[in-house]
């Protein structure tokens, strides 16, 4: 059947005004026209004043019945984002059941005899004596600050190397190259300094001045 | 319709017990007690000539991590002491190996006045292996025995209740 194009039309424009597409038909149908094949592709559930209206052939509609009802009752964007999301929350709730079901398996089948000495601090056989609390090396927390701040600018500069591409097909590869190289430039600068100050430095060394023969003889 | 002689030849059925101890002996972690030559004979079966490895074992240092003691060497009677701490510590299931003549009876030097007659007399032992050194192969099947003794062990059962049958 061809597509009366005056008739769609005024379709169309009636069922805007009206602002609700009312046809004599069960819910899947509700998309179609009978009469012009329109099928109603919009983004929301009823047909509004900012609804778009496609026409299509009897026949295509047809093939075009389900998707376009699929999404004109279901806000497709919507629920694909939702799908996604419900993707992460079975991967999560699997992944809590996994652990908890091998922690619980181990606890069915251990066995479980407390005893003093079996519960007693392990140091090689012998009696413990002493603190196990002894100091902590400063060196481990310079490292993991300047870790730190070096692991956020990667990561800052991975969405840049991400989308690079779109801009330099817009012609201004070069300044997003630039602005990158001054931020990369500003931690440099921070790296430069860390470097000078010994920071980076595993085994320090002592002084010269303090390594005088007075107190080494006052050590000895 | 029965389920006799139904399942096809690659469905393993088994009972519980059966499979907690195959799971045990198929992965038993020993802690490194070297205390003298055996030691030597303990890491060459470790090596890539004799491999252990393959049967699921790994070495630990530390008795909490650990399955299996080996004692491989002579015990002194300073180190009997720690022998028997060590082995308290080490959480159940737990096993002991004597290897070598020393560990077994005192072997050489059971005449000394400062060793130990065996490591039996501190902690209990399930397999002696004999030899001085035993040769890797030799330890090899005494882990092997020892596995076949894990396979009869029975961990469900409450212990009254096999002591009165």
């Amino acid at each position: 059947m061809r597509v009366d194009g005056e008739r769609c039309k005024l379709f169309a424009r009636a069922a805007r005004e009206a602002r609700t597409l009312t046809l004599p038909s069960p819910a899947l149908r509700r998309c179609v026209g009978e009469d012009a094949g329109v099928v109603v592709a919009a983004k929301h559930r009823k047909p509004t004043r900012d609804t778009e209206f496609r026409c299509v052939s009897a026949a295509d509609a047809q093939l075009t019945l389900r998707k376009a009802c699929v999404s004109w009752h279901s806000d497709s964007q919507d629920i694909n984002m939702l799908f996604q999301f419900a993707n992460v929350l079975v991967f999560f709730v699997l992944a809590v059941l996994f652990v908890g079901g091998m922690l619980a398996l181990g606890r069915l089948v251990r066995p479980d005899n407390p005893e003093h000495v079996k519960l007693s601090t392990y140091e090689c056989g012998e009696p413990p004596t002493g603190n196990a609390w002894v100091n902590f090396n400063i060196r481990f927390y310079m490292v993991a600050l300047i870790f730190v701040v070096f692991d956020v600018e990667i990561a800052f500069i991975y969405p840049v190397a991400v989308v690079y591409r779109e801009w330099v097909m817009k012609g201004q590869g070069l300044l997003v190259f630039m602005e990158i190289l001054v931020f990369l430039g500003i931690l440099f600068v921070g790296l430069v300094y860390v470097w000078v100050k010994g920071d980076l430095e595993w085994l320090k060394r002592v002084p010269a001045a303090d390594r005088s023969e007075d107190s080494m003889r006052k050590a000895a | 319709m029965s389920l006799i002689n139904s399942l096809p030849g690659n469905v393993i059925t088994t009972n519980a017990d059966a499979f907690l101890n195959w799971t045990r002996k198929s992965s038993v972690w020993w802690m490194l007690f070297g205390l003298a030559c055996c030691a030597i004979e303990m890491m060459q079966t470790q090596g890539p000539r004799a491999d252990v490895d393959r049967f699921g074992t790994a070495p630990r240092m530390s008795p909490r991590q650990s399955d299996l003691m080996i004692v491989a060497g002579t015990l002194t009677l300073k180190m009997a002491l720690r022998t028997r701490i060590l082995y308290e510590q080490m959480p159940e299931p737990r096993y002991v190996v004597s290897m070598g003549s020393c560990a077994n009876c005192g072997g050489l030097f059971q005449l000394a006045y400062s060793v130990c007659d065996g490591v039996d007399k501190v902690i209990p032992v399930d397999v002696y292996i004999p030899g001085c050194p035993p040769r890797p192969e030799a330890l090899t099947e005494g882990i092997l025995k020892l596995q076949e003794k894990m396979m009869k062990e029975k961990w469900l059962v409450r212990k009254e209740a096999v002591a009165a049958a």
